[in-house]
């Protein structure tokens, strides 16, 4: 008789996950080292801190981006799920607005910085879509999405009608929030970031501990619940963690559009749909894919000479081909 | 195999009404005894589905009890019921590209820790329980690719994994061709007899379930007509009453069951 | 029949409020204007000819107490509101042909443009546009008191080695002002160099390392009076790791940007006194 193998093919192990999260880490600093050398002045300390907390407000953003999407895609058993159709990069854009269009006739309290207010407005956004989703103690996905629509629908008027009462300057100046930036400035406060960082390092976490409860998700509520996955508090749980990390990404750099659609999908179609892995390289991938796309808009900028593009183009214009150039060339291990 | 013995799993006067006042299931009794195969029966709109609802844990009746191991049933959390009891749906089908080997494994959720991270024993336990229902040879195919019997195994064999001690199957063959559901009746008759687990299983072809069950509840309109022995069961007046058209039974060489045919 | 009853009640008040009404005609002399910028705005009051103005847009700043209709901006040019206050003329810094459908329904309404980008369209703007007005005295006087601030402040800082200037908007996400601007010449009249004066993109945004390659002796920062503290501290940290000492000068008065005669009577001496310190107070207001 044949040897049968003791244990199942390509089965996810602790060991697996280790070695990817610290193969992956090391990557992730030695790309953020390498990025911190590309600049057009000259190298002193000073300007290499700048750089390296660029980088890591950077790294952030691209996690809470990358595992906020893949969070959503499997929440809602959807491929088109990315952090933003929860209407909290708009709410934060509202709030932002307001800020800018008060800033002209009041004094704004101390935490009402761009940051703070896009935080409020996106956190406000997400309490809004989960009180209309959530019914008799649980969330469902399909109300869940319409409500984000919604909303998002709802904020862009909103946003039009404040346009109304803001000065130009201020016009251009949101403006240009909402193309998406890398927080340059981030180097003068760090606690932010520090504070930013943690946050988003227990959001991973706890994405990561539900990871093989998303993999079961998979085959449908009632199987998953009869599986022994809390399939109405993991969709609530997951919805607020969910909030809080494009909260976060959006405070910090605004609305960089793509990423968080994209990471998840890459990942999937190169290593398949297991979520307890997924999450970890999805998060590395985000980190690395916004320093390389951050770094190649100040390459440009060397370059060409032409002022510094906004991030998000160059997430869009990489990823984009990319993405597609996969669709043709692998077997889609993505989302039936 | 399966360590608790007895009556695992009990519905006593179960009512269930929806929102609107619908009322869908009106005082069924069921139970389900270690070793035993009970096939549950009846008309569509009988409430079958909805008493599986209820015996999963996840409907709510209205009124009377359903215990699991002694203990109502909403007293477990899902992780703890899950590893008493599992399902197998209508439909095998998954969101994601998974393989058989990685269904089977999802079922070891119940058993794995904070990470859900499964270890060699998991594994070890997922291989058993392919094996069991000859899946294994295609464990690293995507179940997309399977036949509907196929994946149907696989999802058993997910089911298994959970290491429950009471299996709830809903209609399982009922997109299968007949050697298939033969295949599927085989393997839960196997279930409780080498295994000693409990199986309910909501069928719609009465000739299969008589033939491999050890009871049969008939239902029809929210009540159970008659519950009992497959030999007292299949009476012509009960399966009239049941069906709501005339039947005739028919003689079949070497078996104790006859068949059952609508006139 | 109660719900339509209210429909009927809903319906009447939109159609009546969509007929038109008596306004109340301003009475303003002749010729009747709209100003749809606000640089020409601020001017037009400077000069005391703010009697003129009928309808200005949502960004203009008229001064306190003055109540003048608004009827749109340039982003967004509807043609009842303009129309309802039966101007003469309209002045504009944008395409005159955006107010082609204006002119189609009152061809006899002069669209006037006017470039406002440069200290001397500054000059020529106050004269062109009190001779649209009939005052064209009040223009000659007021050209003329433009001029001269700034050849005062010129000769103030005479001879003097000039520093090299970049004058930042906001402290986040900063733009400067590039070649082709008011401010470029401003910095040039107070006795600077527009170290950002390259490229050309007139109000470019500019990253901190492109900042600290223009290597400025003095940085003159506009910002949100509520953040100015913030600000000059953040301009602060980043320069004092340079070999050379970088002046900080944080401002709070968002007209340094608006083209109007204060540009010269006012913060053409302020910026003198930030470059050249050392002129400050001799020469007296």
């Amino acid at each position: 008789m044949t040897q049968l193998p003791q244990i199942l093919p390509n089965a996810v192990t602790g060991r697996k996950l280790l070695l990817w999260a610290a193969g992956l880490s090391l990557a992730l600093v030695v790309l953020a080292l390498l990025c911190s050398l590309v600049g057009q002045y000259r190298l002193t300390r000073e300007i290499w801190l700048i750089r390296i907390y660029r980088g890591a407000a950077a790294a952030v953003v691209g996690v809470s981006l990358a595992v906020a999407g893949l969070a959503l895609q499997a929440l809602l058993r959807n491929p088109l799920a990315e952090p933003y159709i929860l209407g909290i990069s708009s709410g934060a854009g509202v709030g932002v607005l307001c800020g800018l269009a008060l800033a002209t006739h009041l004094v704004l309290p101390e935490w009402a910085t761009t940051s703070g207010l896009a935080m409020v407005g996106g956190l406000v956004t997400a309490v809004v879509v989960y009180a209309i989703a959530h019914r008799r103690g649980r969330l469902d996905p399909y109300v869940l999405l319409l409500a984000g629509v919604m909303i998002n629908v709802f904020n862009g008027a909103l946003i039009l009608v404040i346009l109304q009462f803001t000065q130009k300057d201020e016009m251009i100046k949101f403006i240009g929030w909402g193309m998406g930036k890398v927080p340059e400035w981030i180097w003068n406060e760090p606690n932010l970031l520090v504070v930013s960082a943690g946050a988003v390092l227990v959001a991973w976490l706890a994405i990561f501990a539900r990871g093989a409860a998303f993999n079961t998700l998979g085959l449908g509520d009632a199987v998953a619940s009869s599986a022994g996955v809390s399939v109405h508090s993991l969709r609530i749980q997951t919805f607020v963690i969910v909030s809080l990390m494009t909260a976060v990404a959006v405070s910090l750099a605004g609305p960089i559009g793509f990423l968080g659609l994209i990471v998840p999908h890459v990942c999937r179609m190169l290593l398949g749909p297991d979520h307890r892995l997924l999450v970890i390289v999805a998060g590395f991938g985000g980190a690395m894919f916004l320093i390389a796309a951050d770094t190649l808009c100040r390459l440009i900028h060397i370059w060409t000479g032409m002022g510094e593009l906004p991030v998000g183009v160059i997430t869009a214009m990489a990823g984009g081909p990319f993405f597609i150039y996969l669709l043709r060339t692998r077997r889609s291990g993505g989302v039936q | 195999m399966s360590e608790l013995t007895g009556h695992i799993l009990t519905a006593s006067n179960v009512k269930f009404a929806y929102r609107t006042g619908q009322n869908v299931l009106n005082g069924v009794d069921l139970d389900a005894v270690a070793g035993k195969v009970v096939c549950v029966l009846g008309s569509n709109g009988s409430g079958k589905t909805t008493l599986l609802g209820c015996l999963l844990g996840q409907l709510s009746p209205s009124s009377g009890g359903i215990e699991l191991d002694g203990k109502a049933i909403n007293s477990y959390s899902p992780r703890q019921r899950a590893r008493l009891m599992a399902y197998v749906s209508q439909q095998p089908g998954v969101a994601f590209a998974f393989t058989a080997a990685e269904i089977v494994l999802a079922g070891r959720l119940s058993h794995t820790g904070v990470f859900g991270l499964t270890s060699r024993q998991d594994q070890e336990i997922g291989r058993a329980a392919m094996e069991m229902t000859g899946t294994l040879g295609f464990a690293d195919r995507m179940l997309d690719e399977l036949s509907g019997g196929e994946a149907q195994c696989v999802m058993i064999a997910r089911a298994l994994a959970q290491q429950p001690s009471v299996m709830l199957l809903d209609e399982p063959t009922s997109h299968l061709d007949i050697a298939n559901q033969l295949r599927i009746y085989r393997m839960m008759r196997r279930l409780g007899d080498d295994w000693g687990m409990a199986v309910v299983c909501v069928s719609h072809d009465i000739n299969l379930a008589a033939r491999f069950a050890d009871e049969l509840v008939l239902m029809r309109e929210g009540k159970v007509v008659a519950s009992g022995a497959v030999e007292q069961v299949i009476d012509r007046d009960i399966l009239a009453e049941t069906y709501g058209v005339e039947i005739d039974l028919i003689a079949v060489p070497g078996s104790p069951v006859p068949m059952v045919q609508a006139r | 029949m109660r719900q339509s009853a209210g429909g009927i009640a809903v319906l009447a008040v939109l159609v009546l409020s969509g007929c038109p009404r008596d306004l109340p005609r301003n009475e303003a002399p002749s010729p009747r204007v709209v100003s749809f910028s606000p640089a020409v705005t601020e001017m037009i009051f400077e000069m005391g000819l703010g009697d003129h103005v009928v309808g200005v847009t949502s960004y203009c700043r008229p001064p306190a107490g003055v109540n003048i209709p608004v009827v749109g901006n340039d982003l967004n040019i509807t043609v009842e509101p303009i129309l309802a206050v039966e101007p003469d003329i309209l002045v504009t810094q944008s395409n005159p042909k955006q107010f082609a459908m204006l002119r189609r329904l009152k061809p006899d309404l002069r669209i006037e443009p006017i470039k406002i980008e440069t200290l001397g369209d500054i000059a020529d703007a106050m004269s062109r546009l009190s001779t649209l007005m009939g005052s064209p005295d009040k223009g000659k006087s007021a050209r003329r008191a433009f001029l001269a601030s700034l050849e005062k402040v010129r000769g103030r800082v005479a001879g003097r080695p000039k520093p090299r200037v970049v004058f930042l908007m906001g402290h986040h996400d900063p733009s400067t002002a590039g070649q082709g601007t008011f401010i470029n010449e401003l910095i040039e009249v107070a006795g600077g160099v527009n170290a950002a004066a390259v490229g050309r993109k007139r109000w470019p945004k500019i990253g901190i390392e492109s900042l600290l390659k223009l290597a400025p002796d003095v940085i003159v920062c506009e910002s949100e009076a509520s953040v100015a503290d913030e600000a000059r501290e953040y301009w602060s940290k980043l320069t004092e790791p340079l070999p050379k000492k970088v002046r900080i000068h944080v401002v709070t008065d968002k007209r340094w940007t608006i083209p109007s005669g204060r540009i010269s009577d006012t913060f053409a001496p302020m910026l003198a006194d930030f470059l050249h310190p050392e002129t400050a107070g001799g020469s007296g207001e």
